[in-house]
């Protein structure tokens, strides 16, 4: 069909001519379809970032919120046991109702039970050396929390080293 | 063809960018950030860290973290690793593989092309090496241009033809000032300076030592000997500094920061800018000597220089920003983010030279909002400011009055929300549309705007596909001044124009219910006591002959029409029962509907 046209109009048109305007018309279709590709990568990229703009608004809002834990604990851990128990409790409650909420948000504390540093989930502030252990342990300086798998604040950690005797 | 990328090897973080759609954007690593630590680690299990990851375990270990590596490009420098040693160039490349595979995974594409960044004073060994790390991480380098050049593509200052500009930039750790030259699209470095340990940590560092020796005084205790005391003091000075950009002063507390025999101990600190400032003075008149420097290098005057532009996230602060205003007299350019400046500028180099550029199709926005006037003299606006060309949008409307058989569609120009304040473009009559009763007839106004920038506006009723059209030529061939005064003018009477045209609207709504109160004068004769029909139609007599202007008077006017008609229908309907329903006589259908020639409503 192209070529069809191409000859009806060769004999009022110089052969480069339709060279050129063939090229050119390559051109412009290679142009279109770039641009028309990019938009449509572009909008897969939109749709897929608001979800994940949801997710980063919230990770942000509990991130500045969490200080206010650490001072919260801080303050019923600051309370010695045997002391009025009813502000010791009313604290306690302040407490385990933040904890709640960010549970009720899908945040969850990270674990360091297994004693074995991971710096995709913690952050070594102090070291220690010690003889009286087995092997090397890491200690809970402050809580780390995780939503969805993706780290909120990395637990900051002590490490404690294992040092033989006599070393 | 595969995106190309521009990055920011940077000291002690990079930035990696593309262009998309003509614009430069930066890219996200895979934690989210867009700031990756210049930082790799070699685990003891033989992993390598790069990034954020590297520095969390950077103090167990030490030997084993490479911090700055930028610091050895271009020597002989080693690091030894388990008897393996690592050139500055592998160490660099394990971070630009990072910024390359985290952009493929953000771009889900495969990135070959890269543009790299590196100071202006760099030599062609430093230079080369910055290139060895690029094509070691898998890149072809395309080019690596100096960082003071990539801002200058960032800020655009290649199209704005011959000048001299001086380049602030103060980092998280270093300081660079360089004099460029641009010309013809070319840039030529004539001056460089700066100093190579200084930056916002140091800032961040007088704060922490004020507040240990406040609190040293107060309660006599060292906070610097605690590990988790101080990174609690390094987290809450950087966000001090940081608000203390934007406010005069700020609060830093941090309640049981130690603890003694007597109980916990907090620390209350305000913070003015004003003694941020004096404790930071030093810092900041640092940054002046290579200033100094620079311009004697280059044997040029403070005034000959043409722009400042601020680079580096440090120069957010005030007192920088007042340092360099005063040596120059000017106001520096700081409006691109600053920590992002370099790599958005290589990632515009990046696209020039993979002919992305090129094929750019460079779009044009309508510089004022288009539309019709609607009944009440509102300007009701179908493509809004802003909005790229070609382009193409419909709304259906409708008559204002039972039986007309003719609208005319007044097509205007601007951003005041009453017709008669903006620019008139022209005016046609669409007519033969079949006798109805207000509100039925459908019309489809459809605005076409060109490539060209021309307007062709057209009206259809939709139930007999009678169709007119107007072409606007020059429909937007206003000055830049002409817009900007009328985009002015909007800003400036916005309070009123809200309120002529709330006005409007309200008496719209008026004249509805007065129609809508008429028909129901005729409906309910025989159905409702005859009382109450003749208090309607007394209540819209005195309505219709009332005196309509003020916004107050017309709501008091649509109240008491209201109350008229609520009585006739509440009859109304309790005497039908239950089986009909409400024919909504309430008016808001007929929204801005009535009125006198030709006008119309929106319908959605």
């Amino acid at each position: 069909m192209e070529e069809e046209l191409l000859s009806e109009k060769k004999n009022d048109m110089p052969a480069e001519d339709i060279e050129l305007v063939r090229r050119q018309y390559k051109e412009l279709e290679d142009k279109f379809l770039r641009l028309a590709a990019d938009f449509d990568n572009y909008r897969k990229r939109m749709v897929r970032e608001i979800e994940e703009l949801k997710d980063i608004i919230r990770v942000e809002l509990i991130r500045t919120l969490l200080p206010i834990l650490d001072d919260i604990e801080r303050a019923f851990y600051s309370i010695p046991e045997d002391s009025n128990t009813n502000i010791r409790e009313g604290i306690e409650m302040v407490m385990k109702n933040f904890q709640n909420w960010l549970l009720d948000q899908g945040v969850k504390t990270i674990e360091i039970s297994d004693n074995v540093f991971d710096p995709r989930y913690h952050e070594a502030i102090v070291i220690e050396e010690s003889k009286d252990i087995e092997e090397d342990k890491i200690e809970e300086l402050r809580k780390g929390y995780l939503l969805n798998d993706r780290v909120i604040r990395p637990t900051m950690v002590k490490i404690i080293k294992r040092v033989k005797e006599g070393e | 063809m595969a995106k190309v990328i521009g990055i920011d090897l940077g000291t002690t973080n990079s930035v990696v960018a593309f262009v998309e759609g003509g614009k430069p954007t930066v890219i996200p690593n895979a934690e989210g950030s867009r700031l990756t630590p210049s930082a790799v680690a070699f685990t003891q299990d033989g992993q390598i860290l790069v990034g954020q990851l590297a520095k969390r375990q950077a103090i167990l270990n030490p030997e084993r973290t490479i911090l700055s590596i930028k610091r050895h490009m271009g020597t002989n420098y080693k690091v030894r690793i388990d008897n393996k040693e690592y050139t500055p160039q592998e160490i660099s490349a394990m971070i630009l593989r990072k910024l390359k595979e985290d952009a493929e995974a953000y771009l889900g594409e495969k990135i070959e092309k890269a543009v790299i960044t590196v100071p202006a004073y760099f030599n062609d060994a430093q230079r080369q090496a910055t290139k060895e790390a690029g094509i070691i991480a898998g890149l072809d380098v395309m080019r690596i241009i100096n960082e003071p050049t990539a801002s200058a593509l960032a800020y655009g200052l290649d199209k704005e033809g011959s000048q001299t500009i001086l380049v602030y930039d103060l980092g998280g750790g270093t300081f660079d000032v360089s004099i460029l030259e641009i010309g013809e699209g070319v840039f030529e470095v004539k001056a460089t300076s700066g100093d190579t340990h200084l930056g916002g940590d140091d800032y961040d560092q007088r704060i922490i030592d004020y507040l240990i020796e406040e609190f040293k005084k107060k309660e006599g205790i060292d906070l610097s000997q605690d590990r988790m005391a101080l990174q609690r003091l390094k987290e809450a000075a950087e966000k001090a500094k940081i608000e203390l950009s934007t406010l005069m002063s700020t609060e830093i507390n941090l309640p049981f920061i130690a603890a003694t025999q007597h109980g916990p101990k907090h620390l209350s600190i305000t913070l003015t800018r004003a003694q941020f400032e004096a404790m930071t003075r030093d810092l900041t008149e640092r940054t002046r000597e290579p200033i100094y420097r620079a311009l004697s290098d280059a044997k040029l005057d403070p005034s000959k220089i043409d722009k400042i532009l601020l680079v580096g996230g440090s120069t957010r602060m005030p007192a920088v920003q007042r340092l360099v205003k005063e040596i120059f007299g000017k106001e520096p350019r700081k409006d691109i983010n600053p920590d992002e400046c370099v790599a958005l500028g290589a990632a515009i180099q990046a696209a020039v030279l993979a002919g992305e550029i090129r094929d750019i199709v460079l779009l044009d926005v309508t510089p004022l909002s288009l539309g019709i006037e609607t009944l009440g003299g509102i300007f009701t606006k179908i493509i809004e400011r802003n909005t790229t060309i070609p382009v193409s949008k419909s709304e259906i409307f409708t008559t204002a009055a039972d039986n007309q058989t003719s609208v005319e569609i007044h097509v205007l120009q601007g951003e005041r929300p009453m017709a008669a304040d903006n620019l008139s473009l022209g005016r046609f009559i669409l007519d033969g549309i079949p006798p109805a009763p207000r509100g039925v007839p459908k019309i489809q106004v459809t605005f076409d705007i060109d490539a060209n920038g021309i307007v062709h506006v057209s009206a259809k009723d939709l139930a007999t596909n009678r169709e007119q059209r107007i072409t606007v030529k020059g429909g937007t061939g206003l000055s830049k001044e002409e817009i900007e005064r009328m985009i002015r003018e909007a800003q400036a009477h916005a309070e009123e124009d809200k309120r002529r045209r709330e006005e409007a609207e309200a008496r719209n709504q008026l004249d509805g219910l007065i129609y809508t109160a008429e028909k129901l004068a005729k409906d309910a004769v025989g159905k409702v006591g005859q009382d109450l029909i003749d208090n309607l139609n007394k209540t819209i007599e005195e309505v219709k002959s009332a005196d309509k202007t003020g916004i107050d008077k017309i709501k008091e006017l649509t109240n008491k029409l209201n109350d008229a008609i609520y009585k006739v229908s509440t009859e109304l309907y309790a005497k039908a029962g239950t089986q009909q329903t409400s024919s909504n006589p309430s008016g808001e259908q007929q929204n801005p509907g009535g009125g006198t020639i030709d006008t119309d409503y929106k319908v959605q």
